[in-house]
């Protein structure tokens, strides 16, 4: 299994973990701070968990090319990877603030810097895999 | 990879890429954001990035039929494409733009034949590996 295929997966597993920790301990927290800590719950499970799982698999599993436009997306899934968990870090911290009411002008900003980081990982995950899918 | 799977993964590809796009908008600013875009944003990453993509891979990798059409009766897996994508287009911009119930309706109708479309094909694939190859 590649590198990036490993980290993708591994890392999936932690958020996994955090998501359903975050699930369980839930019912110990105030009911404002549940409410604040759901969207994060919701998206440890979904984009962190099952989306890396899939780019992870895809990565691995996906007919591989020879050619060297093929191989030079490596660095775009590798970029792909940081940004999406450097995102969805940001959005875990700062993200149940902004639910809380502390919707401080840094907050909102480290929370449109996520946004930005999640979309552009979304989008170079698909540039990378694209040319591997493919007739046979 | 056969070509229906081509193009549902594709697809997927894109639903992704549209759904982080439109949740990133709805984090960086989710004043901004009717309820209608955040069930937009749900439609396009369960049913149109996860679903679709699940329904690929799976068209591509269960077990192929020794007789007859390899991956189950082509003509109605053709359908599963068009139907499903034109579902997801009537259902986000219903949701989105807040088009009258029918519109809604006639999407669910459309998702639900190209899934009823899938099961068909896929059902008498589900089987142990090689049943149907050595006369068993």
């Amino acid at each position: 299994m590649p590198l990036l295929s490993r980290c993708f997966i591994r890392s999936g597993f932690l958020c996994l973990l955090l998501g359903l920790g975050l699930a369980l301990a839930s019912p110990l927290f105030a009911p404002a701070w549940s409410a604040a800590l759901w969207p994060v719950q919701l998206h440890l499970l979904t984009v962190g968990w099952l989306t890396q799982l899939i780019f992870g698999v895809a990565w691995w599993l996906f007919p591989r090319g020879t050619g060297r436009a093929i191989a030079g997306r490596s660095a775009a899934g590798w970029a792909s990877f940081g940004m999406l968990v450097t995102g969805l870090g940001l959005r875990a911290g700062f993200e149940p603030m902004r639910w809380q009411g502390h919707g401080s002008p840094m907050v909102s900003g480290l929370l449109t810097l996520s946004a930005g980081l999640q979309f552009v990982a979304a989008v170079a995950f698909a540039w990378a895999i694209w040319p591997r899918i493919r007739e046979r | 990879m056969p070509a229906i799977s081509v193009r549902l993964i594709r697809s997927a590809l894109l639903c992704l890429v549209a759904g982080a796009g439109l949740g990133a908008l709805l984090l960086a600013a989710p004043q901004s954001g009717t309820h209608g875009w955040w069930r937009a944003h749900a439609e396009l990453m369960l049913l149109g990035w996860t679903g679709q993509l699940a329904l690929g891979v799976a068209y591509w990798i269960l077990p192929k039929h020794a007789t007859g059409h390899a991956r189950g009766a082509e003509s109605l897996a053709r359908g599963i494409h068009p139907l499903l994508n034109a579902g997801l287009l009537l259902g986000v911009s219903a949701w989105g733009l807040g088009l009258p119930g029918w519109v809604l309706a006639a999407s669910r109708l459309l998702e639900s034949a190209a899934i009823g479309s899938f099961v068909l094909v896929a059902w008498p694939r589900v089987k142990p590996f090689g049943i149907g190859r050595q006369g068993r």
